[in-house]
This record gives structure tokens, sequence and C-alpha cells, in this order.
């Protein structure tokens, strides 16, 4: 059985907690379950909801989709880590490839604690928009929300246009009068 | 109907018709006869000074008088605002009430033996500290009565001082014969403390209301004034006003002087004078002076000030009579008194309101006492050093009345262009709306308003409506009733009924079948106000079969006090109860939340252990709206569940006093982290002494966790009551224990930050956090006292390790704290932390934090630095048999320190940075 300092520890690994304080750790880490993982067993299938992030702490777990190896998570690594802030369908599977232990955090249990701990959840919304504010400067077009800014693009591009004719009119009158 | 009944059953008709909750009925007539008492004394006080000071030193002294008073009045301000600063706690009404009571005894027992010094000193005493008990009781009545309720009850009790004003007249007027003035002078101590053991009781209904949320300003309120021309003209307004009217008394008085040379004669005189002051004002407060605000405009009223002056000053130089002169001195006296307040108070409206706010005391000042001043300097300079004669101040008089016509004049001009720019603002505050709408061309706006096209314009005119009693609104009001939009139609529906406007063509009743909620449920509320029998209406829908009227019928009666509340009977409640349905035991829940009684609370009790968590929270709803003691302890229950907390909360808190009792066992900790902090923060909504002191106990626990549950709780109700919760002294002394605190664990971290084995990152990260907990106590603490806003902010800045970011917060510090506390700051914070004396030695940082830590009271703490203890060669673990091992999170790490090697290879992989690569 891991000691609280061990499962903060390793929950610390999880890229959405990793900014989180000690003693919010210890929180989650008290909430946190163990749970053995045996060769062949299935964690997950791609219908179930995400309700919970995990991290492995020995042995080997495979995610796959459609029966495609998407990736194989090692002891230190997590996964399934969005299902604290997105309760959709998982797509994907998670099966057992090696035995060991794994430690899993429930969206229930995580928000319970976050009800209690409003630094904890500020902590992480910062993080979803740091995120989305560098997916924003990567692709702007994509990023940008319905009702927000210009809602027709086009009336801007019309806009232009007609400055272009208006532009290329004047220099053509200025050209015949030369 | 006896005499005696007579007015119980006026004070029956007034509550009824502003619709009182039984104990609101009781408080009314609490502060009626506080403000009664206070004006009475008041009045009382002037008759004292004038008629003993022109006894004694003739009204040609007068002016010597004006200037004492000016200079007194500023030190009491200023000692006011010393007193506050010290004794927050007393508070400033406190101060007032015991100096008026003190001064007023010691007169009434020196003057027999000292007359001449004990008059003059009565007379700067009277015009200066005497007056400033009035504003503190309009201060309480605010803090008593919300805003909704203020806007009625603000005016009867106005009523209630004129009253006040005329019976201490009268008396001081027809009893001086037998009490003589001595008598009068202790009749006006017994009022005072009557009125002080008043203001005791009634502080006990204090609410605390959420104030406004201000940006402070740090610019001067004189700087605001200097660059606004129309406050300047204001100002220079209102002070001619002063000035006028003070030259105005002062020849009155040389005129009453000569006829009344008699000292008790005068002070009869007087008496009578100010009783018939007050009747008359009383008269015109309630009658005409609205009537001529609405008819004449705001211009042409205040002119009649001016008007009412030459009147006086005529009647005057022309000789005439007595009963002239006198009657033309009430008449200006009321005419300044009523229509030259209201009209001074919509003046100031066309002022932005954080403006106002800024400069409305700085404006006072200038007026009030310095116009005074101003006065005394000139009519000194004109009688003793000129040597001219009181017929020259008549015509000085007139030549101010001119100049002050004059600057009307520009004013209203000025105030136009200025209200136009409020108006056309998109946001308009209530109290702007309130006294604007008595001007015609805001009634003109609101009209255009309501035909409008634009939808949120006609919902905001028919808000600003329900205050205006103006015919042609209420046409465009009803007219609204027939807008496409559903919301149109429920703000025309809530103004009818703010307006007590009859339906005459029945519309209303036809909304209570519309789909829009918002419609039919203000169809609801105006329907069983204005019904004749609302009772039986509401009885009609109470039993009818459509459940959704049934539902927002009882909201409507739950929401206010109505007498249609009389068709809710328990006989109905059971009978919603027997039916078992999800809908009728939400409705009976409701329903309870409107009546009394021991059966009222059997039932809630069993509502509040239904298992459905929505009808325990109407349930709840209903407990606070009625709370009873003999619900406490399935309160405290429901207090622990997380999905009924927040209600249960509310509930606890609206029992007061009998919970706290309850709650204080909570906070010791056996029942888990969770109930102690759901107990602080409801001790913290009850914010009663009582509860206070609760919270102050923990404050001083050992536990870090405790006092930061305590000090959180304490700042909630500071903001929430905006009255320090702690003595000066003893914030300092909790700030300095935890900001020695916050160094400690500081210097503990910066031992071992640079560390790369994630288990001693923990530790330093957790010294940090220790170190940031102690920091936001420490501030906590002083927010006990001082205004929690900048400490908040403060705060923030000062976590960080940037000097530039901490420089404001530690600027604002050294600004408010005393110097013996801020250099303790100073030294932590601009010094930097002192390197520790006793060297550590190469390569021992990570021992010696690991000591320090195994030493701290933080179980989590100690468990950190256990396992980090796996990277410090040179630490004697022998250190961990010394004690401090019995919490369960160190024991665990203890284990497994002696297992050894396992959890450490586990957890070697974990040294790197978190991956990128995690499925979703």
């Amino acid at each position: 059985m891991l000691t609280p300092v061990e499962r903060a520890l390793i929950l610390r690994g999880a890229d959405l907690l990793k900014d989180a304080g000690p003693r919010h750790l210890l929180g989650l880490a008290e909430a946190a379950r163990e749970i053995d993982i045996v060769e062949g067993d299935s964690l997950y299938v791609e219908e179930d909801p995400a309700d919970a992030l995990y991290m492995v702490v020995e042995g080997r777990v495979r995610l796959s989709a459609g029966g495609r190896t998407m990736s194989e998570v090692g002891p230190g690594e997590a996964f399934g880590t969005w299902s604290l802030v997105d309760p959709s369908e998982r797509g994907h599977r998670a099966d057992c490839i090696e035995d060991g232990l794994a430690v899993a955090l429930h969206r229930d249990e995580f928000y319970d604690m976050a009800a209690e701990e409003l630094s904890l959840l500020q902590g992480i919304v910062r993080l979803l928009a740091k995120r989305l504010r560098a997916l924003v400067i990567e692709r702007p077009d994509e990023a940008r929300i319905e009702g927000e800014g210009v809602e027709r693009p086009e009336a801007v591009m019309e806009a232009e246009l007609v400055a272009e004719a208006a532009k290329s009119a004047t220099a053509a009158g200025d050209a015949r009068k030369a | 109907m006896t005499v005696g009944s007579l007015p119980g059953r006026l004070f029956g008709v007034i509550t009824r018709r502003i619709i009182l909750e039984r104990h609101e009925r009781r408080l009314l007539l609490l502060m009626g006869a506080l403000v009664a008492t206070l004006f009475c004394a008041y009045t009382i006080a002037k008759v004292i000074r004038d008629a003993l000071f022109l006894s004694e030193f003739g009204a040609l002294a007068l002016p010597y008088g004006y200037i004492g008073v000016a200079l007194a009045a500023s030190g009491f301000v200023w000692l006011e605002s010393r007193a506050a600063l010290r004794f927050k706690r007393v508070g400033a009404t406190r101060f007032h009430q015991y100096a008026s009571i003190g001064f007023s005894l010691v007169a009434a027992a020196v003057y027999p033996l000292a007359r001449h010094w004990t008059t003059a000193v009565f007379y700067v005493w009277a015009g200066s500290q005497a007056m400033m008990l009035l504003p503190h009781f309009w201060s309480l009545a605010l803090d008593v009565w919300d805003s909704r309720r203020a806007r009625v009850v603000l005016p009867l009790l106005g009523g209630c001082g004129l009253l006040g004003g005329l019976l201490g007249g009268a008396f001081a007027g027809w009893a001086t014969p037998t009490v003589t003035r001595v008598g009068l002078m202790w009749t006006l101590s017994g009022l005072l403390i009557v009125a002080f053991l008043l203001t005791r009781v009634i502080e006990g209904h204090r609410a605390s209301r959420p104030r406004p949320i201000e940006v402070s300003s740090t610019v001067s309120p004189w700087k605001i004034i200097g660059r606004s021309p129309y406050i300047k003209i204001l100002a220079a307004g209102l002070a001619l006003s002063v000035i006028v009217s003070t030259l105005i008394d002062f020849q009155f008085k040389v005129y009453i002087q000569r006829l009344y040379p008699d000292p008790h004669a005068l002070t009869q005189f007087l008496g009578k004078f100010y009783a018939g002051l007050n009747a008359l004002a009383l008269v015109f407060q309630f009658s005409v002076g609205g009537w001529l605000m609405y008819r004449l405009g705001l211009g042409r009223s205040t002119t009649l000030q001016p008007v009412t002056a030459i009147l006086f000053l005529s009647g005057l130089a022309l000789g005439a009579g007595w009963w002239i002169v006198v009657g033309m001195r009430w008449i200006q006296g009321v005419v300044f008194q009523t229509l030259g307040k209201s009209s001074a108070e919509i003046y100031f409206m066309a002022v932005g309101s954080r403006e106002r706010r800024r400069i409305k005391p700085a404006v006072d000042t200038l007026v009030d006492r310095w116009s005074d001043a101003v006065v005394g300097l000139l009519l000194i300079v004109l009688l003793r050093v000129m040597g001219v004669g009181v017929a020259v101040v008549a015509g000085l008089t007139l030549a101010f009345v001119v100049g002050w016509i004059v600057v009307l004049v520009v004013l209203h001009r000025a105030y136009g262009r200025a209200f136009e720019q409020t108006l056309s603002s998109r946001w308009l505050e209530p109290d702007v709306a309130e006294e604007s709408m008595r001007v015609p061309s805001a009634r003109k706006a609101l009209r255009e308003g309501l035909h409008a096209d634009d939808e949120s314009r006609i919902v905001l005119a028919l808000k600003l409506s329900e205050r205006s009693g103006d015919k042609e609104i209420a046409r465009a009001v009803r007219g609204c009733l027939r807008h496409s939009s559903p919301s149109v139609r429920a703000a025309a529906v809530e103004a009818m009924e703010a307006m007590r406007l009859r339906d005459e063509d029945g519309v209303i009743r036809g909304f209570i079948v519309e789909s829009h909620e918002g419609l039919r449920r203000a169809a609801i509320r105006y329907l069983l106000a204005r019904d004749p029998r609302p009772a039986d209406l509401a009885r009609k829908w109470l039993d009818g079969t459509d459940a959704v009227l049934r539902q927002e019928t009882v909201d409507a009666l739950f929401d206010g006090p109505s007498e249609a509340r009389a068709a809710l009977t328990l006989e109905w409640v059971d009978a919603r109860l027997q039916s078992g349905t999800r809908e009728d035991l939400l409705v009976a829940a409701r329903a309870l939340g409107t009546m009394t009684g021991n059966a009222t609370v059997q039932r809630l009790r069993t509502l509040l252990a239904n298992p459905d968590v929505e009808v325990r929270r109407v349930a709840l709803g209903s407990a606070e709206h009625r709370p009873s003691r003999e619900l406490l302890d399935v309160l405290l229950s429901l207090l622990l569940l997380p999905e009924v907390s927040y209600e249960a909360r509310r509930a606890l808190a609206a029992l007061g006093n009998p919970a706290v009792p309850a709650l204080k066992p909570l906070l010791d900790g056996k029942h888990g982290a969770r109930a102690q902090g759901l107990a602080a923060r409801t001790l913290a909504r009850l914010a009663s002494p009582r509860a206070v002191g609760a919270l102050m106990a923990i404050v001083k626990s050992r536990e870090a966790s405790l006092r930061d549950i305590g000090f959180q709780s304490l700042t909630r109700v500071r903001v929430n009551t905006d009255k320090p919760v702690l003595p000066r002294s003893a914030a300092h002394k909790f700030f300095l224990r935890e900001l020695a605190e916050y160094r400690g664990f500081l210097e503990r971290a910066q031992l071992i930050e640079g560390e790369a084995a994630p288990e001693v990152r923990l530790l330093a990260e957790t010294f940090r956090e220790s170190s940031e907990s102690a920091l936001h106590r420490a501030l906590g603490a002083l927010a006990c006292w001082y205004e929690p806003k900048p400490l908040s902010g403060a705060f923030e800045r000062l976590k960080s390790s940037d000097a530039k970011v901490a420089a404001p917060a530690l600027e604002y510090l050294g600004h408010v704290l005393p110097h013996k506390v801020f250099r303790h700051v100073s030294r932590i914070f601009e010094e930097g932390p002192k390197k520790k004396e006793t060297a550590v030695a190469e390569g021992e940082p990570l021992a010696e934090a690991i000591r320090l830590a195994w030493r701290s009271d933080d179980g989590w703490l100690r468990a950190c630095a256990v396992r980090a203890s796996r990277h410090a060669q040179a630490l004697d673990r022998n250190l961990f048999a010394t004690g401090g091992g019995d919490d369960p999170l160190v024991q665990g790490e203890l284990v497994s320190l002696s297992t050894g090697g396992k959890a450490s290879d586990r957890l070697a992989a974990e040294s790197a940075p978190a991956s990128p690569r995690v499925a979703c």
C-alpha cells in the first residue's frame, strides 16, 4: 500500500495536477484509490464514460482505438487525465499488458475536494486557459468563439475590397490627369 | 373608539399600508420614538442655547458664537475620527452619545454656579457636537432598513422627528415657568439618556448589508471640487443659502431680544416659536412641499427661498407688527428647512455617484461650518470694527440674497446640462432616480422612455416609474400592459403594483395563464396585493387544479407579508403532505415558511428528513425564513451534508445566538476539517458578538489550519459588517506572530529549493506553501481591523519574490501600520531574510530543513520531511524516534522508511517532469 506522500508524488505526474500545491495533492492522494492491474484486463473500453484519471505505478498499459495502438503507458505516466474536466466517452480502450499497480482518481471525488478548495479549481482553470491561449495563437480562425468579435468576416473583406477599388480608381484618375 | 386607541389605529393603518412584518412594526415604533426624542432634545437645546446666550451676552455677541461653533464643530469632527480609529468597537455614534450626555449633565450642574462661562460653552456645544447626533441616527436607520423599506420608512421617521421637535418646543414654551431653565437642562440630559438606551436596543437590529463595491480614489475631494465648474457653483449656492439664513437668524434674534428683555419670557417665546416652526414644517412636508416642487419645478421652488428671505427683510425694514415678523420668519425657516434640503439633494444628484460620495462631506464642511464663520467675521468687522448699525446688516443681507438668486439661475442651467449627461448614461442608480423624478424634465424623459422602441429602455423606464406619481406616466404604464413583449408587460405589472394603480380593464388577470413565468408571477403578486379579498383569491388558486399557479401563489405569499397569507392554513399544508407527491411536498415546504408556531416546526422537521434533496432545500429555505430553536439539531446534521450544506448554513445563521453553542463543538476538529470549516463559515455569517467570540478562540489555536479558518471567517465578518472585529492591538499582535512564522517557513524553503529529488522538492514546496498560508493569516489578522480589500491585494503582491511587484503593498502597509509594527515587515521584505547565525555546513541544508520540519506541529510537513530524509546523508535518523510520530501520515512514512528501497525505486522514474505523452 502506498503512503499518501507517495501517492501525492505520483499524482503530481499528471499534467493537470503538476501545478497543484502539496496540500491539495495530499487531499487528492487521500481520495485516490490503488488498483492492482493484471495482464489481459481492460481498465475501460471505448464506450465507457470518462470518469477517472489513472497513474501507472508499476506495470504497463496499452491504449488503443479501433484496433490500432495509440501508445503504451508505463510507470510514472498518466492516462485519462482529461476525464477530470470532460465526461465524454473515452473513445479508446486501456488494456493492461504487464502486471502492476495503478492509482485512480475519480472525477466525483476530485470535484468534492475542489468544492472545498477553490484555489485547486482556479489552478486548473488557469492551466486550461493557458492551453487554450496557445491553441488560439496556433490556429486563430478555428479558435474564434461564436458571437465574439467579428460576426461577419466577409463584411470586413467587402470593406477592404471597396477601399481597394476606391484606391485603384483614384490612382487611375491621377494617372489620367498626368 | 377611544382617544387612547386613536394613535394605535393610526399606527396600524400606516404599517398595514407599507406592509411591515410584526417585528418590523415594533422596530418602527422604537425608531420613531428615538428620532422624536432626539429632535425633542435638540429643540430644547436650541431654546436653552438661544435664550441663555441672548440674555447673557446679547444678540450683538452672536457673531463670536458663530465663529466659536465653526471651530468647535471642526474640532469635534477631528476628535470623532481619532476616537473612531482608537476605539473602533465603540464607534462614532457611541462617542457622540457619551459626549453629549456628559456635556449636558455638567452644564446643568455647573450653570447655577458659573452662568457666564456655562452659557458660552453651552452655545458652542449645542451648535456643534449636539447636532452630530442626528446624522448618526440616519446612518443607523439605513443600516436597519433595507433600501426598499427605507424609501417608505424614512419619510415617516422624518415626520416623527418633526413631531418630537414640536413637543420639545411646546414643552420649553409652556413648562419653563414651572421647571425653569435649569430644569430644562436636566430634561435635556434625561432625553439624551433615553435616546442612548433606545439606540442600544435598536442597534441589535443592525443587519450586515452588502456595501457597493467602491474603487477608492486617490484624488482629494478638494481637487474634484476644484476641477468641476458645476460643483463649484453648487457649493457657492449652498454656502450663500447658509450665509443668508444665518444673517436672517441674527437679525431675528436682535429683534426678539428687544421685545423680550426678561430671560424667562424669552425662553418661553423661543420654545413656542420652535414648536410653531416644527408644526408648520410637519404640515408643509407632508402636504404642500412635494406639490410645490412638482408644480413649480426645481428652479422655481428653489428660488422661493430667497423670496421668503426678501419678504422677511421687508417686514423688518417696514417695522411690521410682531406677528408679521414672526410669521415671515416661520415661513422662511420652513421653506429653508424643507424645500431647501430637498432641492440641495436633487442638485447633488447631477454629480456622479462616486464623486458625490467623495465630495459631499467636504462640501457639507465648507457650507455648514465655514459659512457660519464667514458670517461671524463679517458681522464683527461691520458692527465692531466699522461701527455700523444693524440696519446696514439688512442691506448686506439683501445684497447676498441678490447674489444668491444669480447663482441659483446659473446653477439651474448648469444642472440641466449635468443632468442630461447623467440620464444619457446607461446606468442610473436608484437614489438618483428617486430624486430626479420630481423634476419636470426628468418626467418628460420618462414618458418618452415609456414610448420608446427599444424594449430594454421601456423596461428601465417602467422601473423608474415606480417612484413617480405623475398621471401621464401612470397612463403610459397602463399602456405598456398591451405591449407585445412579455418582459415589458411584466415590468408594467410590477410598476402598477408599486404605484398602486388599478387595472381598470382587467388585463392583468389574463396574465396568470401566460407562458412567460416572470409575467405570471408579477400578475399573481399584483392581484394578491390589489384584490379587495386577497385571502379568498389566494384560496381559490391554492385549491385549484393548476399546480403551477398553486406553486407560484405560494411563492408570492412567501416573498412578502400580505393579508392573503391567511389562505395558507395547516389543514391545507397537511393535505399536501398527505398526498406525498413531490410537487405537493415542495409547495407544502414553501408554505410552511409563511407560518409560525409549534405545529409548523413539527411539519418542517418531517420535511427536513425527506429523502428528496430539493424538498429538504425548500424546507431549509422556510426554516431560514421562520427560524426556530427546535430545529437546531436537525439543521446541524444537515450542515454536514454537501448537497444541502449551503441552505443549512443560512438557516442556522438565521437562528442567531442560540446556534453558537451548538456550532462551537464542531470547531474542535473531532468531526473533521470539513465540519470545522462549515461551522466557522456559519458563525461568520451569523456575525453576532457571541459568534465572533467563538471565532476569536480558534485564531489563538496552535493548529495553523484552525487559525486559517478563524482568520478567514473573521475577515468575512469584517467585510459583511464593515466594522472591525478585533481590537487594533490584538490585530497587530496576531499579525506579528504569523509574520514570524512566515519568515521561518520561507527561510527553510530557501534552504532546499534548488534540490532535484522530487521528495525534496515536495518538502521545499510544502515549506513555501506553509509560508504563504502564514502570510495569508498575517494579513487576515490585519483585515480584522483595517480595510480588508487593499490587504487582499497586498497579499497577492507580497507573495511574489519580485521587489517591484511587492513595492506598492509595502508602501500601503507603511502608510497604515504604526512604525513599530511596520519595521518587522520592512525587515523581512525590504532587507531580506537574514542568513541564519548558526552556519549550516556544506551539504547539510537538507538535514537542517528536515530537522526544522520535524519540530513543527504540521503532520504533513513532518511526513514530507521523513520522505525527504532518504536523500539526506548527513541526517541522524534517530531524530525520528524523538516523538511527533503519532500522526497517521507520519507513521506511514516511518514504516515505509524502515522497510526502505522499494518505494524509492518506484518513484525514481518520476524524477523527470510530467510526461507530455498522455492520452485523454
